[in-house]
């Protein structure tokens, strides 16, 4: 299991955005983040870094307490003890009260053309 | 601070789309476009997924176990008789070799991809099916696998991992592919795909020809111990 050092997470908001703080859930604690750079009303762009620290079970983002937040795409850079970094980008998705979107993933192995 | 048990209990656990820029261009069935294929190595180690800008078996998915059942099928023979290679998963523009024991490193599966993506050019050139017409039409509807699907889980799969405190259940079909979710003890199991593959994948095979791919899409990060069950 991965000792997640850091994470920094960029996310793009689309049409509906948010003026609630930015949360993640990290092995069930609900965490803000830090070092943030802009925001998450419609279009913008936000950005906030993680510090857990710890070995990873669970990572996720959590949607706000009221109304919906539309992101068009989440990117995030993973530091795990004892390997670079890595990014893992996702598509689209809707947050809502009721939901929280996994961002944890283990580093990906290598493609390559065959 | 911890996460109140209220609003654990409220959260889904939802999964974005996953953006992958190392994929091969949109499949293309045009025969003028140059063939791409990509190699993955799993971090299983016991895995290797081939990506093609092509699709090998449209509309169905379908999976060669043992030499008897890829013998009308060149390709997938000459697939299995690579270094260790036990079983050929074909689905789509999707090809998923599994070894019978894991490699040590992924970097050692390099070799054998190359072999394998030499051998599924040759597929393209011989013109010849990589499952061959008779057999897809031993696929029963989705409706039957879904019922068989079902009495399997019921029958045979749940009562046997009943003791590990673990579930299994049908989450759909598609066409004739299985979607599993695996809960209690299985959720979160490093062993649980060990178990899918060398005990249920046989079962489901043995028990209900004609079914195809067969994937589980539990998050198993969401489990109440993860990784220690």
């Amino acid at each position: 299991m991965p000792f997640l050092s850091n994470f920094k997470i960029a996310i793009q908001t689309g049409d509906v955005g948010t003026d609630e703080t930015v949360y993640y859930e990290f092995n069930s604690h609900k965490l803000e983040l830090c070092d943030i750079e802009g925001g998450t009303a419609t279009g913008q762009r936000f950005e906030g870094t993680g510090e857990p620290r710890s070995f990873v079970h669970s990572l996720h983002l959590v949607g706000p307490e009221e109304g919906e937040w539309t992101v068009d795409s989440i990117s995030v850079e993973f530091t795990c003890q004892g390997d670079d970094p890595y990014e893992i980008e996702y598509g689209p998705v809707v947050l809502t009260p009721n939901n929280m979107v996994q961002l944890w993933m283990e580093k990906p192995p290598p493609v390559y053309d065959v | 601070m911890f996460m109140e048990d209220e609003e654990r209990e409220r959260r889904q656990k939802i999964q974005a789309p996953l953006i992958q820029s190392d994929l091969p261009d949109r499949p293309d069935e045009g025969a003028e476009a140059k063939i791409q294929i990509k190699a993955q190595p799993q971090n299983s180690m016991d895995q290797l997924k081939l990506m093609l800008n092509r699709e090998l078996l449209p509309e169905h998915s379908w999976v060669f176990q043992n030499p008897e059942d890829a013998k009308d099928s060149p390709t997938a023979q000459a697939l299995l008789e690579l270094d260790g290679i036990c079983s050929v998963q074909v689905d789509g523009s999707t090809l998923l070799l599994y070894r019978e024991i894991p490699f040590y490193s992924l970097d050692e599966w390099e070799p054998l991809a190359k072999e394998a993506g030499q051998t599924l050019r040759q597929h393209f050139e011989s013109g010849l099916p990589l499952v061959p017409p008779a057999a897809l039409e031993t696929i029963p509807p989705s409706e039957e696998i879904h019922s068989k699907a079902t009495a399997v889980i019921e029958e045979e799969i749940n009562p046997g991992i009943a003791a590990h405190s673990g579930v299994i259940t049908l989450n759909r079909v598609e066409g004739n592919r299985i979607f599993l979710l695996m809960g209690g003890g299985c959720q979160g199991c490093s062993a649980a795909s060990v178990t899918l593959r060398m005990g249920i994948h046989r079962t489901f095979h043995e028990r209900i020809p004609g079914i195809g791919a067969i994937y589980d899409e539990t998050d198993h990060a969401a489990g109440e111990n993860p990784y220690f069950s």
